[in-house]
């Protein structure tokens, strides 16, 4: 607040409600995040109350495949340092750097989803099906919505991409690539609940 | 004056190559020791579990700090308090319904 008014004095009105306006959507984006940090724990609460219900079917030891969990993991990890590489770039205003290190990003994003998707395929084949119990519904509508997540910020990241392509480096990309930022941080630190607890866990 | 401002305000807490490359290291070590006890079983289950446990919330304050760029700067002020608050309420929302629900179970012979 303090540092508000200090702008007001020193810059023109609409300067000033640009930043603001700019500040706010920042600020408003975070907010979502913290909710959507929420939504994450109901669904993490189920998953733990539902952990042992495999109602007769297959259980989760059987089906989970660690060499796999962590090519994913270290795959999302990795997107998101180079996502925050584009950041940088995108600050030191070098529009080629940040597409550079948005196409890795995504790339390697893709990459965490074709290696989800196959594996949904898998279980579903050897019978561990949403249906099948509670663990498995519990299962798949934590992980599939983390998936959901990821599949969003791929589209929401060429979006940016084809914007920057077209439009260039300008004012008002910076707010959008730093929520576009923070989002993709985020969905990495819920995979680390994820790798942790549902599938690590599965195998102690 | 304006672009003076805007970056003295916008360069706080937005991280560098060195910081991004430090939290992604130390991400890295959490991650690899994880798989690695539960890979090798070198401990007992309850041991891996907390030891689990442990890894994940040091890896997601290590991302928070170095990704997120969570700080106790003055200006990140409300963002701190808001991701305090909803990481408490996420918390309170796992391990109160795991506690509820262990209760009821137990009380009900269900298991």
């Amino acid at each position: 607040m303090a540092e508000n008014t200090g702008t007001m004095t020193a810059n023109t009105s609409q300067n000033v409600h640009e930043h603001e306006h700019e500040n706010h959507s920042f600020f408003g984006f975070w907010m979502y995040l913290m909710s959507d940090c929420i939504v994450f724990g109901c669904l993490f609460t189920s998953y733990a109350v539902l952990r042992n219900q495999f109602a007769g079917g297959p259980t989760s030891k059987e089906m989970f495949e660690l060499s796999r969990v962590a090519i994913e993991t270290a795959l999302l990890l990795t997107s998101s340092l180079t996502f925050g590489f584009a950041m940088l770039q995108a600050r030191h205003n070098s529009k080629n750097g940040t597409l550079l290190w948005m196409v890795v990003s995504a790339i390697l994003g893709l990459g965490f989803l074709i290696l989800e998707i196959q594996e949904f395929i898998a279980f579903v084949q050897h019978g561990a099906s949403p249906t099948v119990s509670a663990y498995w519904s519990a299962f798949f509508t934590l992980v599939g919505t983390h998936g959901l997540h990821v599949t969003l910020g791929l589209i929401w990241m060429i979006v940016l991409m084809i914007q920057l392509v077209t439009k260039g480096l300008n004012k008002k990309m910076m707010p959008r690539l730093a929520c576009m930022s923070l989002f993709w941080h985020f969905l990495d630190i819920v995979w680390i609940c994820v790798f942790s607890f549902v599938y690590l866990l599965s195998m102690a | 004056m304006t672009e003076n401002h805007t970056t003295a305000s916008e360069g706080v807490g937005h991280g560098s190559v060195a910081s991004y490359i430090v939290g992604y290291v130390l991400s890295i070590i959490f991650t690899v020791i994880a798989f690695y006890i539960v890979m090798e079983h070198t401990l007992s289950t309850m041991a891996t579990a907390t030891t689990l446990g442990v890894l994940a919330a040091l890896q997601v304050i290590v991302q928070s700090m170095f990704f997120l760029h969570v700080s106790i700067a003055p200006e990140k002020r409300v963002d701190l308090v808001s991701y305090t608050f909803s990481l408490f309420v996420a918390i309170v929302i796992v391990f109160g319904t795991l506690f509820v629900m262990h209760n009821a179970s137990y009380n009900m012979m269900s298991r």
